[in-house]
């Protein structure tokens, strides 16, 4: 169970920063509108895995309980958590879906196209500044940087591909 | 959902992948025939919400069980999903994504270009590839694919039941007509035409109880193998009747049944049925499986009887496999761990052919909805003739109703 918690967290986590280093390493450098969007995106998606576990492992125990005679009692506390914990997850998971849809559209409608999110103000600050002209050699190596960062990650959950599949070969042949 | 956490879904894939190794590699130190099929049907059924269940109203009470196992088998027994068409889609999204990273590394004097963010999106759904793929691999059932073996298989076993039904209940129409119709005639007036609808109604006047639950004994008396002696008792006064203990052939069927095929009476029927189980278990069962079903139900008993507290548990979704997690792992222990005492000797009294995850049967539940498999283990310890002699139409009457 934490072993496969384990690899989820790769993956997220691989996806999530390939996504967010291609955007802070870009020129201009820091972390701006649509990185920050990666990184809320990502945090979400493992708060929820997180609070899941932890919902499952409660409701669990919930149910393995003897019902009491009490009114307050662990059974009907940790039930209680549970229940409320899976509902939330199933609408930040809602909200969580909305939002990257919302930002993915937003990307390609170039909403984001703007002098405030091009300058990575959030990141930078009063430092921000906005490229109007530059040679093509910085931006090569920054690019470069960022593929490379990228590809590293999916090399990540392309290790998670090949765990998925080292399945016993035998299985397949019952 | 999954959209919304990746990481959800990817942690309900691995799981998944892990069970499956899991089940496999504590069936290996399982020396039993059945084996193979027990592996198969925990693995590949992880996605639906599995009980085990000591429900009566199973299939594997009925002769074609055997039949109806196999056609399941079959279905499951799918290699791997992998088709042409699966392969170039997948192989279509790899090739494009590798020429989008190509293309940003030629375009990269154009000041205005947009390119990072495209890349950006697309490696941020790029997880959906990396599931499909993981999904395709893992050897589970799709929702809908489980829906249709378990109808076909259904089908294929109605139709051989339902003839084995009229077959028997020609028998007690027979039986009806030649011994009860006599007492019913005395009592009523001579002209009186009794329907055979309502013969229930008849009986149930006879005997002065409205609910009274009507048994057939069909059996052969020990003069006579052809002639056939009917016999009827009010549930309410059971008694093991000793008097034709040649019997081979001892039947049960209530007049309900008789009526309604079609209805949805099984509720109340049912609950009625279960109140009357011990003394039925008593009265009716053969011998073998009286002596049988006690040491199966110490084998047997599932620890996970307390209710469902999460309700995506019951969802029939590959992606809330992560809910099930807790039950799915007690339920192979308790699968496994019976194959084991059973092959290793422990239980002596037990025949060795015992077939566990005979029957997986698909209960919608009065309450909610969502099916659920149900593994009945118990029922198989009977030998085939056994069972067929305890085939009855109420047992028959949810497989009917489930069908249509």
């Amino acid at each position: 169970m934490f072993s496969a918690a384990a690899f989820a967290l790769v993956l997220q986590c691989g996806i999530t920063a390939a996504a967010t280093i291609i955007m802070v390493f870009t020129p201009t450098v820091g972390v701006g509108c649509r990185s920050l969007g990666y990184v809320l995106y990502g945090g979400i998606a493992i708060l929820i895995l997180f609070l899941t576990i932890v919902s499952t492992i409660l409701a669990r125990i919930s149910e393995t309980r003897i019902s009491p005679s009490t009114t307050w009692s662990i059974k009907g506390f940790t039930g209680l958590v549970a229940v409320t914990l899976r509902r939330f997850c199933l609408l930040l998971a809602f909200v969580n879906a909305t939002g990257t849809i919302v930002l993915s559209c937003l990307h390609f409608s170039r909403t984001l196209d703007t002098c405030y999110c091009n300058s990575s103000v959030i990141g930078n600050g009063s430092d921000s500044y906005i490229i109007i002209s530059f040679d093509g050699q910085a931006m090569r190596t920054y690019r470069i940087w960022a593929t490379g960062l990228a590809a590293a990650c999916i090399g990540i959950y392309m290790t998670f591909i090949w765990f998925v599949t080292t399945l016993p070969k035998q299985i397949y042949q019952l | 959902m999954s959209v919304g956490s990746p990481a959800l879904a990817a942690y309900s894939l691995t799981l998944t992948a892990l069970n499956a190794r899991l089940v496999y590699r504590r069936a290996q130190r399982i020396q039993h025939e059945s084996k193979n099929d027990v592996t198969r049907a925990l693995i590949s059924l992880q996605q639906t919400p599995l009980e085990l269940t000591k429900d009566d109203r199973l299939l594997a009470f009925i002769p074609i069980n055997d039949q109806w196992r196999r056609e399941i088998v079959e279905r499951l027994n799918r290699k791997c999903a992998w088709t042409v068409a699966a392969g170039t889609a997948i192989a279509w999204v790899v090739v494009a994504f590798v020429f989008t990273l190509i293309d940003s590394f030629t375009s990269l004097h154009d000041p205005v270009d947009d390119a990072p963010t495209g890349h950006a999106v697309g490696t941020l759904w790029l997880w959906l590839l990396c599931l499909v793929i993981g999904w395709l691999w893992v050897p589970t059932f799709t929702r809908g694919e489980l829906g249709s073996a378990i109808h076909h298989a259904n089908q294929k076993a109605v139709k051989k039941a339902a003839k084995r039904i009229r077959l028997i209940k020609q028998k007690a129409d027979e039986a009806y007509n030649s011994a009860m119709v006599k007492t019913v005639v005395n009592k009523f007036p001579r002209r009186m035409h009794i329907p055979r609808r309502s013969k229930k109604h008849a009986v149930d006047h006879i005997h002065g109880a409205g609910d009274g639950e009507v048994r057939v004994k069909i059996g052969s008396t020990r003069e006579d193998t052809k002639h056939i002696v009917e016999q009827t008792e009010l549930k309410s006064s059971i008694s093991p009747s000793p008097i034709h203990p040649q019997s081979t052939a001892s039947l049960r069927e209530s007049a309900e049944s008789q009526r309604g095929h079609g209805h949805s009476v099984r509720g109340d029927k049912i609950t009625a049925n279960s109140a009357a189980g011990p003394s039925r278990s008593t009265a009716v069962r053969p011998a073998v499986v009286q002596s049988v079903s006690p040491e199966m139900d110490r084998l047997l008993i599932p620890k996970d009887e307390c209710g469902s507290l999460n309700r995506d548990e019951l969802r029939l979704s590959a992606t809330f496999n992560y809910s099930r997690i807790m039950r799915y792992l007690v339920l192979v222990d308790d699968v496994l761990r019976a194959l084991n005492r059973l092959t290793s000797g422990c239980e002596v009294g037990l025949p060795r052919k015992l077939l566990i995850l005979e029957v997986v049967y698909l209960i919608p539940n009065r309450r909610d909805t969502s099916p659920r498999l149900l593994l009945n283990p118990r029922r198989a310890a009977c030998s085939l003739r056994e069972r067929s002699s305890q085939c009855s139409a109420r047992q028959l009457l949810p497989l009917f109703s489930n069908v249509e």
